[in-house]
């Protein structure tokens, strides 16, 4: 699947959770408080359910999920049968 | 120990020939049959949750059990000509229910069968049981709380609050902000243990170790100054959803220890897990302590795990499904804005 087209559908997603002022790609969800945590849990589930992925232990880290483009590559990753990543 | 029957949460009536004498459409109903209405007040007094699956036109029969006073006592009734397998399977979804957890009444074999055929698990009466139904083992609880007695009117409220979700236009934030969420953190005493054992026992999804502890276990936990536990009730605009969430602290000497974190699943996503979290880093700043937290893998409770993942914890020790985490930030973790948090405790 496309980057352009995985990151479009999260970031609908994430505009569906809060109201987005300018939130890009390489928005810093965690740093800006967009994310509290219980939205964190409500977008690792969309992941999964969007993407039919079961992730990891590994891949829930701040890293993967810090920018819309960071979940983007996790996703392509996990998608072209990449094991658990090492963060 | 012998295996105990899972407890009933909730029971499901039919009408005809079941709760009332006759059948609606043919002119009975014209009384209830004997022992019923004890029946279901009695477990509605004891927290187990009710509903109607009814073959019949919606209307006049909820007419009928309004005259009877009994319409208050059903959620999310479902009286309709389709099959009952399918109203059971709309009750499940909407009470967010298992199946195991759900006792079927009606006074139809056919019926009966036809719901056991598509849910194994649901465990099905006939109508000559309904009377005695209290007296079963698994719908004995072992105490009534204050919440047990509320269940009901908590379950309406988040219906009301499920069905205005459905028709608010804005983002999930907006919606939590229209709630008027009133959050009340206290410290656990004794009136609360009984409660604090129900969350213990009930919850499995929200709850990041599984830990169980005796009533005395509790409330020495509840009196040590070793000790920080804390309970959470939650009001907003829809009403009281109760005591929802339990915070266990240890103090250690270079760190507070996270024993135990609890939510309700009824609250789910409102919040309240994030908020609590929040609070344990704000107390530990104040002590000038680390946080870590101890989280125990179970089949159910992931969701606590990417909780505290992503709410900054990293782990810092494995030991099989056993991990420790700990809070590596500098700045503790603010309270949702959604959400006012008071202490009532404070200056008491």
């Amino acid at each position: 699947m496309e980057a352009q087209v995985i990151k479009e559908r999260i970031y609908q997603f994430l505009i569906q959770l809060k109201q987005a002022d300018g939130l890009q790609y390489d928005t810093e969800l965690f740093q800006s408080k967009y994310i509290t945590s219980l939205f964190a849990l409500q977008i690792v589930q969309f992941i999964e359910r969007e993407f039919h992925l079961k992730l990891g232990r590994r891949d829930i880290t701040e890293q993967n999920f810090h920018t819309i483009d960071a979940m983007a590559e996790l996703v392509q990753r996990r998608l072209a049968g990449g094991g658990e990543g090492n963060g | 120990m012998a295996d105990k029957p899972a407890q009933v949460k909730c029971v499901i009536w039919d009408l005809d020939g079941t709760v009332w004498e006759g059948t609606l459409t043919e002119g009975g109903a014209q009384a209830l049959r004997p022992g019923v209405a004890d029946a279901i007040r009695e477990l509605d007094r004891r927290g187990i949750i009710q509903s109607v699956a009814s073959k019949n036109d919606a209307a006049p029969a909820l007419k009928r059990l309004e005259a009877f006073g009994l319409a208050d006592y059903f959620l999310c009734p479902q009286i309709s000509w389709g099959p009952k397998s399918g109203a059971v399977q709309a009750i499940l979804d909407t009470l967010n229910l298992k199946p195991e957890a759900v006792a079927f009444v009606d006074d139809s074999p056919f019926e009966r069968d036809e719901v056991r055929f598509a849910h194994p698990k649901v465990r099905t009466y006939d109508a000559a049981q309904a009377a005695s139904l209290p007296q079963l083992p698994e719908c004995c609880v072992r105490f009534i709380t204050q919440d047990s007695a509320n269940r009901r009117k908590m379950y309406q409220a988040d219906l009301n609050r499920q069905a205005a979700e459905r028709d608010f236009g804005g983002s999930a934030e907006e919606f939590l902000t229209t709630l008027d969420m009133r959050m009340e953190i206290t410290r656990v005493t004794q009136e609360d243990l009984q409660r604090v054992e129900e969350l213990t026992v009930r919850t499995h999804q929200l709850n990041s170790t599984g830990y169980t502890y005796s009533y005395e276990q509790l409330l020495a936990l509840a009196q040590s100054p070793e000790h920080i536990f804390c309970i959470c009730g939650l009001q907003d605009r829809y009403g009281d959803s109760g005591k929802v969430g339990l915070l266990l602290l240890e103090r250690q000497a270079q760190a507070l220890r996270l024993k135990l974190l609890i939510v309700s699943c009824r609250v789910m996503t409102r919040g309240i897990g994030s908020a609590l979290l929040a609070y344990a880093t704000q107390l530990a700043q104040a002590e000038g302590k680390a946080l870590q937290a101890e989280f125990l893998e179970t089949e159910h409770n992931r969701i606590m795990y990417i909780t505290y993942k992503l709410a900054g914890f990293d782990e810092v020790e494995e030991d099989g499904a056993n991990l420790l985490l700990e809070y590596a930030k500098a700045e503790p973790i603010p309270f949702p804005p959604y959400l006012t948090v008071e202490f009532p405790d404070a200056g008491a």
